[in-house]
């Protein structure tokens, strides 16, 4: 008897897991190209300086590295845009993940991603004093991560995942 | 040291520079103290000078063709009536969307010295566009720089015709050096000759509009590409301090048609190969 309930509760679990993806968020993509604000906000800026890299290097990735990606990009997208920002919407705990996805086919892909945010942080934090930016009195970590998470959108999105 | 940036032309293709300059800005903390521009190089130039990489980027993986070029119902006829193919009011609206007074001002308050090269047809030389220039006259200066002969009107200015930088300079080094850069950083978005497969579609010679689409846009990335090589040899010859960015192949077929998806692909090509180049 113990063994047949055992069955059924990973069958209801494994059914639940299944719902849980065909029902979950999907990524949401911009309808189409839209000409940049000419005097564009402190996390638009930094959006922008994080999707190169980004979407240069994923352009190599394999389907299952993309599609890894593609799921965090869209985790972070639904933290970041929730007000507040959820518990995932944060630069430490952003990077932990994204490091620690999985990339098979090419090992050094997403530490490379996560290598070319320093540069990009810093360089927008040169162009934007503390005070003017957008980040609504959310902290340096919540602010710098709702950029990256747009950046990561829109990376994917570029690419082919997510919907319009 | 005083470093220059040197953009060349190239259309749409100028989002391979882009890429190139995201690399070096950014990763590697450029500071460029010159820069220089052509064409499609000349509009990159302002938001190069005035360090907003990111925005730079974001217009160049988000301009469509509507909003360079507008020909209309008549197409290539438009030659016949006005003396050139397309109008470029979409590139001078947007020149003044991007070109604004703050801007120019952040360009000066940096202390980088902008050289925007056009050419003056009645003169017969290379004129430049500079940060000192009254807002008016360097928006159309770098609107005139971007105007293909034929393709695109002549701008008038001081009551001098002007068009394309690229028709005589399509890499300003001998600007960036004038202006006192004393290290160059050059990106020219053609190959280099060891790097350029033949294309292999052929180019009809039947009716006015073939010979328009095809062998004058081919002809004059011909001219250019050559320009390019031939500026490139020369500096190297003088021992100019330089370093050369290139794309690994050809680009995008055709320079005068801005596609998004394939100018992001152009910036993130940029990216790795400035990377690869100058780790």
């Amino acid at each position: 008897m113990a063994w047949y309930l055992g069955r059924v509760r990973s069958a209801l679990a494994l059914l639940a897991l299944l719902a849980a993806a065909c029902g979950g968020p999907s990524l949401s993509c911009p309808s189409g190209p839209t000409l940049p604000d000419p005097d564009p906000a402190y996390t638009d800026r930094l959006a922008s300086l994080v999707v190169v890299p980004s979407r240069a290097r994923l352009r190599s990735a394999s389907e299952a590295e993309l599609e890894a990606f593609t799921g965090l990009a869209t985790e972070l997208q639904v933290a970041c845009e929730a007000s507040p920002p959820g518990p995932a919407c944060a630069m430490p705990d952003l990077r932990a993940r994204l490091t620690a996805l999985p990339a098979p086919d090419h090992p050094a892909l997403f530490t490379d991603i996560d290598g070319a945010l320093d540069a990009s942080i810093a360089h927008a934090h040169g162009e934007v004093a503390t005070g003017d930016r957008d980040c609504d009195g959310q902290t340096e970590a919540v602010c710098d991560a709702r950029a990256v998470a747009k950046a990561f959108a829109r990376a994917a999105c570029e690419l082919g995942a997510g919907h319009g | 040291m005083s470093d220059g940036l040197v953009l060349g032309g190239g259309g749409s293709l100028g989002a391979f520079s882009v890429g190139v300059l995201r690399w070096l800005a950014v990763d590697k903390g450029l500071h460029f103290d010159v820069v220089t521009g052509t064409s499609t190089g000349a509009l990159s130039a302002v938001l190069a000078a005035s360090g907003e990489v990111g925005l730079l980027s974001d217009l160049y993986t988000n301009v469509e063709t509507r909003d360079i070029l507008y020909a209309g119902l008549l197409g290539d006829a438009n030659m016949v009536l006005h003396g050139y193919v397309n109008s470029v009011d979409p590139l001078r609206a947007l020149i003044e969307r991007y070109l604004t007074p703050a801007r120019l001002a952040r360009i000066v308050s940096r202390g980088v010295k902008l050289r925007i090269a056009i050419t003056s047809l009645q003169r017969g030389l290379v004129e430049y566009g500079t940060e000192t220039d009254p807002l008016p006259e360097l928006r159309e200066k770098i609107l005139a720089s971007a105007c293909q002969p034929v393709l695109m009107p002549t701008i008038p200015i001081g009551g001098y015709d002007y068009l394309d930088g690229g028709v005589m300079q399509m890499l300003p080094i001998q600007a960036a050096l004038d202006a006192g850069a004393t290290r160059i950083y050059a990106c020219a978005t053609s190959a280099a000759p060891a790097d350029r497969a033949p294309i292999t579609r052929r180019f009809p010679n039947r009716h006015g509009t073939d010979v328009l689409n095809y062998t004058l846009r081919r002809a004059v990335l011909l001219l250019a590409t050559q320009q390019t090589d031939d500026t490139l040899d020369l500096m190297a010859a003088r021992g100019v301090d330089m370093r050369v960015f290139r794309p690994a192949g050809n680009l995008a077929p055709s320079p005068l048609e801005f596609s998004p998806s394939e100018m992001a692909a152009m910036v993130d090509e940029g990216y790795l190969r400035a990377q690869a180049l100058l780790p």
